[in-house]
């Protein structure tokens, strides 16, 4: 009996899937942009409120990420199962990392007052409050998707040891980094519009 | 027992150069942008920001992604989502800047 598979079904699956997820994300920076063209100048002063340090590592930790999960894709199609392993492994430290982070930010951000419905952030200007509920909503949503990849990594890391992923069975792998090079792009917009535009 | 995919031809790997020149590729353009935003806070900040973004999402696009590898199918249904969001985005500034 001949198991029926079709890759090339399931890789079209994943981007199209993807293609949803840019017009979701789309839809915020829509939200951004509009409001920054309203409230340049509140969203300048917020805007200097974040660390450009911290965002900065951030984006190199998950560029970084991004090339050691397209590394382990390479690896399992040349049935190096023990290096992709490996690249796998890092590829979801590193995401841990980014939410480490992210959750060290936050918590500096709430530390100061700074979240919806306290009454340091009601008493802001009507800008700022726009850029920081924007920025909760956006690097929480993505921040989300981080968390997700972590799990389907970790997933396909088990399936590589069991034998499931191998070096002519990888659909799972090359859709999990499909997935997580989006989760890249996603940052590499984030970044900039949150932390360096002034 | 063999599946279907026992068949599957498994070439068609980045090399590791190609994948290190633009992981390189990609923290120096982080490096730019964010010297950028550092000497050029004027209104042009935004589109050049967004033009070294668009760069890096390019590399992750076409060689982490391997969109250059793919069919043509695939690079058109991207064409149509970016149209599509440069449309609904430049339609909506019409609306609320001269409303």
């Amino acid at each position: 009996m001949v198991k029926h598979t079709d890759d090339v079904g399931a890789k079209m699956g994943m981007w199209l899937f993807l293609f949803t997820e840019m017009l979701f994300f789309g839809g915020m920076f829509l939200l951004y942009a509009v409001y920054r063209a309203h409230y340049s100048a509140d969203f300048s002063g917020a805007s200097s409120e974040l660390n450009r340090v911290i965002g900065t590592f951030n984006t190199v930790i998950l560029i970084t990420s991004s090339f050691t999960a397209a590394l382990s894709l390479s690896e399992i199609k040349k049935g190096a199962l023990r290096s992709a392993s490996v690249s796998l492994g890092i590829t979801a430290l590193l995401g841990i990392i980014f939410l480490i982070i992210k959750y060290t930010e936050w918590s500096a951000k709430i530390g100061h007052g700074i979240y919806p419905g306290s009454a340091y952030f009601n008493d802001l200007a009507h800008g700022k409050v726009l850029f920081f509920s924007l920025y909760f909503v956006m690097t929480g949503i993505h921040a989300l998707h981080v968390l997700i990849g972590i799990v389907v990594f970790m997933v396909i890391l088990f399936m590589v040891h069991s034998g499931t992923v191998r070096g002519n069975n990888f659909i799972k792998l090359e859709n999990a980094a499909l997935y997580w090079h989006f989760v890249d792009i996603a940052w590499i917009y984030l970044f900039p519009l949150l932390y360096l535009l002034r | 027992m063999l599946s279907m995919k026992e068949k599957k031809d498994t070439s068609g790997t980045t090399g590791h150069g190609t994948l290190i020149v633009t992981w390189l590729a990609l923290l120096f353009l982080t490096g730019l942008t964010v010297w950028i935003a550092g000497v050029n806070t004027d209104r042009h900040g935004v589109a050049i920001n967004i033009i070294v973004a668009s760069m890096k999402a390019g590399l992750v696009l076409f060689v982490f992604m391997r969109l250059k590898y793919e069919s043509l199918f695939f690079r058109l249904i991207l064409l149509l989502i970016v149209v599509t969001l440069t449309a609904i985005m430049a339609l909506t500034f019409l609306d609320v800047l001269y409303r």
